[in-house]
């Protein structure tokens, strides 16, 4: 069962390095807040869009446009626009999640492929069947909550293809529905493409220890010596029950690149790598590494092992510099 | 102002964890109040079962014959196929409107062709979604929480004159739900033996920041805001049909009794804020309706 | 320093780092970024200070864009950025071997001050397409070249892993 490889490009060098390194798709945004990685300087205006898909599609990878986040009345046309852009620029498929911009681009252009975002929030073939039965999805994006026995029930039941998150950044509340961000600072992944936005970020220096606060919230102290993140609000350390500590989640990557046949097996059609907001460096050494593991399955599915020295380089690439199996191996709950 | 008699006052169903005598105590004493409309059920997480669904249906009688409308509310977050199957039995109980708080839901009400209300988590950030999900059968939109006045005109400006609007008006705000159970967590117990440790928690875990500011409440996989939303901090400036009030343990009485003076026009919304200060632990908040951050006043 | 006349050397010491060396990477900085400048995308930059550190070097000097020039000056008054690192990770970032959050993560570079400048920045470089740039590819490849000698030279001898 072949899984293809999704590789992330926030910008055009980043999108090169994914495609020479053997993605099957990239995943890009534009430069606005249709996507949920909406910072300053990342992204891709429309002449770069094209210069990129051109590059892609000539070397046989298939470019996805994610217009994964809600419009509101006062600013839709941007999204409908956004739409319309993408299906002219002949993106392979967008991945979207608010019902109304998949509406539009069901009937605009019936022959453009709708992948459902994690950012719809679709952990169960139920949920999924209402987005195919309305807008002819053809994947779907899960959720980074469902263990691995809940993944398979999915797949089983599911009228499209699944992609599942192998490596990255990891969100702990089930995307598309968490307001954190905005409930501090008045923009989230849903209605800004933003999480804890730097805008809002303050470090201060105090006697022994560097103080980090997102709109004047302390997130995090940090001791000499001490490896200082950025403050992304449910990775900090907070007091409860009178004890400091990650009382919602510790900086962490995802890694499954042990659970490869096992997500093979269970019929996983795509296995997705998070992060656009990371560098054309970044891209090309997880891309080249997913690729290598990829084939090495294909070519000896019962014998596949996940070589050290990969797991060292994405160990050393992630957040925190540790990685997790997350919500697929239930003790992390 | 823009209360009138005709603005209607819902209770949101119980969001944490009681036992089943303080719940069942709990809607004996509102059976008296002005509330419209009840929400029922188990919202956050399958293993609290306090009440059964048959328990659940018969309190749903009872208040009916009170003189309520009963809607019995769903899991927001699913993730097992027993979740499934509760939801579906739910979605398919014949006698209440169901409140669909994820897509599954909206799916299985759609197919069963049965008119339904759609929750806050629900994502309906504009007239189209809302449009499409009207078509489908739902009669009742509860606005996400964190869209503003504006938002909640620039939509009802949009939707059919038959979809009633009802805001989150009162209470501790839902902000994210989770597969990891923060309070068992916090416990040091993993989620999967969890031992219903957030029964000791009726209104939540606290959760403060390293320089004592009170910032979130941990409700199981739920995390919510420290600060109580009170959409009457000031006059809302809108036309909304259903005003909820969330469940909380302590004070219910005193909030029901100040919205419904200031639905029939006797209190405007500063002395609602006044008066209601001491019903909320942790502060007020109501920076989203304002177009801002949450937690802001 | 490179410029484009001049041969390559070893990074001098610290005392004779100074105007000549700043123009010379001025002069070079303009011409590689001149794209992106006219197609407006270093406006951010406008009446910003940003101050690049070199810690094992003691060294710091400051980048400003007026809108039609980058200037480079040594380090004088307030900063609204200062990012910090020693001259080995600079060669990394500059020869995009390595990731600017990897050496964030492990501590290796640090920033001060105004956190969306910096992410600005940071998209910004990582945005500019050197490939059809035989010029910035050459640059990429050399510096890769003395990174990856530098990174052997530093690497333990005895190689028994704990």
């Amino acid at each position: 069962m072949k899984l293809d490889l999704v590789c992330p490009a926030g910008n055009l060098p980043s999108l090169k390095a994914a495609v020479d390194g053997g993605a099957n798709a990239v995943y890009i945004g534009f430069r606005d807040d249709t996507n949920a990685r909406h910072f300053a300087g990342l992204n891709f205006n429309r002449e770069r869009a094209r210069q990129g898909i051109e590059y892609a599609h000539a070397r046989g990878c298939q470019v996805f446009l994610a217009l994964n986040t809600y419009p509101q009345p006062a600013t839709w046309p941007r999204w409908q626009g956004a739409v319309d852009q993408g299906a002219e620029l002949g993106v392979d498929a967008l991945i979207g999640a608010d019902i109304g911009v998949l509406d539009y681009a069901s009937r605009q252009w019936p022959h453009l492929r709708l992948h459902l975002s994690v950012q719809a929030s679709a952990t169960s073939a139920e949920a999924i069947r209402f987005y195919y039965e309305h807008f002819g999805i053809r994947r779907a994006v899960l959720p980074r909550v469902l263990s691995m026995t809940q993944i398979r029930r999915v797949i089983q039941d599911s009228p499209v293809a699944i992609e599942v998150f192998g490596y990255g950044s990891l969100c702990v509340m089930v995307e598309g529905r968490c307001l954190l961000s905005s409930y501090v600072t008045g923009q989230s992944p849903n209605s800004f493409g933003a999480c804890s936005p730097a805008v809002f970020v303050r470090w201060k220096q105090t006697p022994g220890a560097l103080e980090s606060r997102l709109n004047g919230v302390l997130i995090d102290r940090y001791g000499d010596g001490e490896n200082a993140g950025y403050p992304t609000l449910c990775k900090g350390r907070f007091k409860v029950r009178g004890e400091i500590g990650y009382a919602i989640e510790e900086p962490v990557s995802l890694n499954t690149l042990e659970l490869l046949p096992e997500l093979a097996a269970m019929g996983v059609a795509a296995v997705k790598i998070e992060g656009r907001q990371r560098s054309p460096a970044y891209v090309r050494r997880v891309t080249r590494i997913w690729r290598a593991a990829l084939d090495a399955l294909a070519r000896d599915p019962h014998g596949f092992k996940a070589r050290e020295e990969w797991m060292d380089v994405l160990k050393s690439l992630s957040e925190g510099a540790q990685t997790t199996y997350g919500a697929y191996h239930r003790p992390w709950l | 102002m823009s209360a009138t008699p005709a603005t209607k006052l819902s209770l949101g169903p119980v969001l944490y964890y009681w036992p089943r005598q303080t719940l069942l105590d709990f809607y004996a004493d509102l059976a008296d109040t002005p509330v419209d409309i009840i929400y029922l059920g188990e919202t956050v997480c399958a293993k609290r079962r306090s009440l059964k669904p048959a328990d659940w249906l018969a309190l749903g009688r009872e208040l009916q014959a009170a003189g309520k409308e009963v809607v019995l509310s769903s899991l927001a977050l699913i993730e097992a196929g027993s979740e499934i199957g509760i939801l579906r039995r739910l979605c398919e109980n014949g006698e209440f409107a169901v409140e669909a708080n994820d897509m599954a839901a909206v799916q299985m009400l759609e197919q069963h062709a049965t008119g339904f209300v759609a929750g806050a988590s629900l994502n309906i950030y504009n007239h189209h979604t809302l449009q499409l999900l009207a078509a489908g059968g739902m009669f009742r939109w509860v606005m996400p929480v964190e869209l503003s006045q504006q938002a909640f005109q620039d939509i009802c400006a949009e939707k059919p004159a038959r979809v009633q609007s009802e805001v989150f008006a009162f209470g501790r705000l839902p902000l994210a739900w989770s597969a990891r159970c923060f309070t068992a967590r916090a416990r040091q117990l993993p989620k999967d033996n969890c031992r219903q440790c957030c029964l000791e928690d009726p209104a939540g875990l606290m959760l403060s920041t390293r320089d004592g500011q009170d910032f979130l409440v941990l409700n199981g996989i739920q995390t919510q805001s420290a600060r109580t939303f009170n959409l009457l901090n000031r006059e809302p400036g809108a036309a909304i049909d259903i005003l909820r009030i969330s469940a909380q343990r302590t004070h219910m009485q005193t909030i029901i009794r100040h919205f419904d003076a200031w639905r029939r026009g006797s209190m405007d919304a500063c002395t609602v804020a006044a008066e209601l200060t001491g019903t909320m632990p942790g502060g007020t908040c109501d920076g989203y309706w304002r177009g801002q951050a949450g937690m802001l006043e | 320093m490179i410029s484009g006349s001049r041969s390559f050397r070893l990074p001098p010491p610290p005392a004779l780092l100074s105007v000549p060396a700043l123009i010379g990477l001025e002069q070079f900085l303009n011409r590689a970024l001149a794209g992106a400048m006219n197609s407006g995308e270093l406006e951010f930059l406008i009446a910003r200070r940003l101050r690049i550190c070199i810690t094992n070097l003691s060294f710091s000097f400051d980048i400003g864009f007026d809108g039609r020039r980058l200037l480079l000056e040594r380090s004088t008054g307030a900063a609204d950025l200062c990012i910090r690192g020693g001259s080995y990770e600079y060669l990394q970032l500059a020869s995009r071997r390595e990731d600017a959050d990897t050496l964030f993560f492990q501590r290796r570079l640090q920033t001060e001050g105004d956190t969306e400048l910096g992410l600005e920045v940071k998209n910004f470089l990582d945005g500019q397409d050197l490939s059809d740039q035989p010029m910035q590819h050459l640059l990429e490849t050399v510096l890769g070249s003395l990174a990856g000698a530098i990174e052997f030279c530093r690497r333990p001898r005895n190689t028994a892993s704990t």
